[in-house]
């Protein structure tokens, strides 16, 4: 098969560009250059690009560096600052897939004449009897597993997806790297959003883009005031840090955020517990040809502990069996098979 | 492969390829006195004396550089550092210099406060000598406008500004970037009354790392490398002797090839954009302005120039996009931001250079593999 393999510069597509050359396929890397703001993780940086590049030398494929950064401002660093403008807490590792990687990148390859695209996400694609047969699950390194952030992927998405890597676990991975002399072998792994800097952090980089307003914090039980926050769109659902402790001495959490009132409110934990949680209609997806109702497991962060819940008949509401902290509007949830736990149903977003 | 990015590198004369193995093994350092140093500095001087007949320079004028951005930088650094203080403090550039020539007078804007002049070109990237006239007459201490564009093939008359100049500013140095111009045209005759004149080896078919700058006039010079006062002090550093004749080698054939050259490829670049008009929907950039026989700039309407060249190379068809930048993404071009383009055309933008191997059933091929991939890549997955 012609394989477009996206290296990133890291370890993991490293070696599944290596794997795909192992197996035969004819294989091309391309590297996408999204961000071309401050950056040092992810993808964008010019050594990570250097790094791509060498590493496709040694394969003996060609390798091609794609500019998708107006695109990627336009459909994930915007929304990004937007979102948080409005309250929300989007994932823009979620959104860049969804609108780039999974999307433009999948269709120019589709246009280039490429059989698949291929990835070096930890997750696997397992055959399955019932149509679609080709479907998205967990990798097999439980540490790694990164199909949450893929959970938004359709159908027709899966079907034209390679992911080398799924089936081994991170050292297996780096171990494969270090026989082959990759220069990536060692590479730390990339833990942040590519385009915030480290050294500033999300808050820095929102409070040079949004005009951060302070915040009033009122104690739920008490109705009390406990002071202020710096930087009312920076706070989340849920949160505890930064927080501090209510009139009883116990800690408090956000339970709401109003952008109307600048105002947020904190209770004790059983106060920032529910479980039901309300979904964007406009955001659900599947990995088949029905979204995704009844009993489910519900993941709500990327390495946040799958819980059972069951999805409303509409559609509008997951409810958890058992409560669990708040999570954030535009936070995206994936939701796995109760039956077949490592299969990916599709994905929603918060209300 | 069907290569038709000439304009980056060309492949190395034949000559080039022989005359390269012959003096491959020679060693000396043309500094040394000695045998073998002698031996050396022969070859360079041989170089130097043909370079310098061939292009209308007095001998000791040739001076050897490691390309054509280290002579830019020199020509732009070395010309501030050295101007008498009686002289403007400014330098009139085009709109679409060579990056080695802008960024060397943003530098000298930066550092030392230099006012830059920037005379835009109309839209097929055309410099009025008037209107560098009219920014001399308030005094420069260079003027540097290129030779040819290097992205749209475009030719300056850059006799023409060294001529009013010289007229209305007798202070200022003359300045062009003739890399582009040297694999085709007479230096001698196109870029006549130029002061400085920066030619690059590997565009003629030479080696990589060769380049010279040509001292036609003494001019106030201050140089770049200074050491071991290498060049009659202008440049310091082991000179290079094989680099030099291989430069030499290629520019003489390019001189003795030149006027059949011109029509012959001229003609097979005629046959290539109307091809790609006809079959590809491309839109020639340059329709009426004089250009270099090998460049046919192009624009995709619509597309996206580095999805077009992946698709090319995955065909076997390798072309460009103008300006690449370090981590090869390309980014938006500067020089068609000065013609006016519109950013959606300029983003579909793609250069075909021809040069001296190219071959009529390289072009046939080449429009028949770029009609094929431009109508797959329009097509919505």
């Amino acid at each position: 098969m012609e394989v477009a393999i996206a290296m990133s510069g890291g370890v993991d597509s490293s070696v599944a560009a290596a794997l795909l050359v192992e197996q035969g396929h004819d294989v091309t890397g391309v590297t996408l250059r999204l961000w071309g703001g401050p950056s040092d993780s992810g993808c964008c940086a010019a050594t990570d690009v250097d790094d791509a590049r060498r590493v496709a030398q040694q394969l003996g494929i060609a390798h091609h560096v794609v500019n998708l950064s107006e695109e990627f401002m336009a459909a994930v660093v915007t929304p990004y600052i937007e979102g948080h403008a409005a309250g929300k807490t989007p994932n823009p590792c979620i959104e860049c897939n969804r609108h780039i990687k999974f999307s433009l990148m999948l269709d120019q390859c589709r246009r280039l004449g490429f059989d698949r695209l291929a990835t070096g996400h930890h997750a696997r694609i397992v055959e399955r009897t019932v149509a679609p047969t080709r479907r998205l699950a967990r990798g097999a390194d439980p540490l790694k597993d990164q199909s949450y952030v893929l959970s938004m992927l359709p159908a027709s998405t899966i079907a034209a997806l390679e992911l080398p890597v799924g089936e081994m676990t991170k050292a297996q991975v780096r171990d494969h790297a270090v026989r082959l002399g990759l220069r990536t072998a060692t590479k730390p792994d990339s833990q942040d959003v590519c385009f915030i800097p480290s050294t500033s952090g999300r808050d820095g980089f929102l409070s040079t883009r949004l005009e951060l307003r302070s915040g009033r914090v009122i104690d739920q039980p008490t109705g009390q005031a406990l002071g202020t926050v710096a930087a009312i769109q920076l706070v989340t659902l849920g949160q505890r840090r930064g927080i501090g402790a209510g009139p009883d001495g116990t800690r408090r959490y956000v339970v709401d955020v109003d952008l109307d009132t600048d105002t947020v409110t904190v209770a004790p934990l059983d106060g920032a517990m529910a479980s039901a949680i309300r979904l964007d209609a406009a955001m659900l997806t599947t990995t088949s040809d029905e979204l995704p109702s009844g009993p489910v497991i519900v993941q709500v962060s990327a390495h946040g502990r799958p819980a059972p819940g069951v999805i409303s008949d509409d559609r509008s509401t997951v409810t958890l069996d058992t409560p669990a902290r708040l999570v954030a509007p535009g936070q995206t949830l994936a939701f796995y098979d109760p039956a077949d736990p490592d299969v990916v149903l599709g994905s929603a977003v918060v209300a | 492969m069907v290569y038709l990015d000439h304009a980056a590198a060309t492949p190395l004369r034949p000559e080039v390829i022989a005359v390269v193995t012959e003096h491959l093994a020679a060693y000396g350092n043309p500094s040394g006195a000695h045998a073998a140093g002698r031996a050396a500095r022969l070859v360079l001087d041989d170089a130097r004396e043909e370079i310098g007949a061939l292009t209308g320079t007095p001998a000791q004028g040739v001076v050897f550089t490691s390309g054509g951005t280290e002579a830019d930088n020199w020509a732009v650094a070395g010309v501030m550092a050295a101007k008498p203080a009686s002289v403007a403090n400014t330098i009139i550039v085009s709109a679409i210099e060579h990056k080695a020539v802008a960024e060397a007078c943003a530098r000298e804007a930066a550092h030392r406060g230099t006012t830059v002049h920037v005379v835009g070109v109309d839209a097929e990237g055309r410099v009025d000598p008037r209107d560098v006239a009219s920014l001399l007459s308030r005094g420069a201490a260079l003027v540097s406008v290129m030779a040819a564009n290097n992205e749209l093939g475009t030719v300056q008359p850059v006799a023409d500004i060294a001529a009013r100049a010289h007229r209305i500013a007798p202070d200022a140095v003359v300045h062009t970037d003739a890399v582009q111009t040297a694999p085709w045209h007479d230096l001698a005759t196109t870029t006549a009354g130029c002061d400085l004149v920066t030619i690059s080896g590997h565009k003629l078919g030479g080696l990589k790392g060769t380049g010279a700058l040509l001292i036609r006039r003494s001019v106030p010079l201050a140089p770049l490398l200074v050491g071991g006062g290498q060049e009659l002090g202008h440049r310091a550093g082991t000179q290079d002797a094989l680099g030099a004749v291989a430069m030499a080698t290629a520019l003489r054939c390019a001189v003795r090839d030149a006027v059949e050259a011109a029509a012959t490829v001229s003609r097979l670049r005629d046959r290539l954009r109307d091809g790609l008009v006809n079959g590809a929907g491309a839109v020639a950039t340059i329709s009426t302005a004089p250009q270099l026989p090998g460049h046919l700039h192009v624009h995709f309407d619509g597309m996206i120039a580095d999805e077009l060249l992946f698709g090319f190379d995955r065909s076997g068809v390798a072309a460009s996009a103008g300006s690449s930048c370090a981590s090869g993404a390309i980014e938006q071009s500067d020089v068609l931001a000065a013609i006016g383009l519109a950013p959606s055309a300029a983003r579909g933008a793609v250069r075909f250079t021809l040069g001296h191997t190219t071959t009529e059933a390289e072009v046939e091929a080449a429009i028949a593999t770029v009609s094929a991939v431009v109508e797959r890549l329009r097509r919505r997955a």
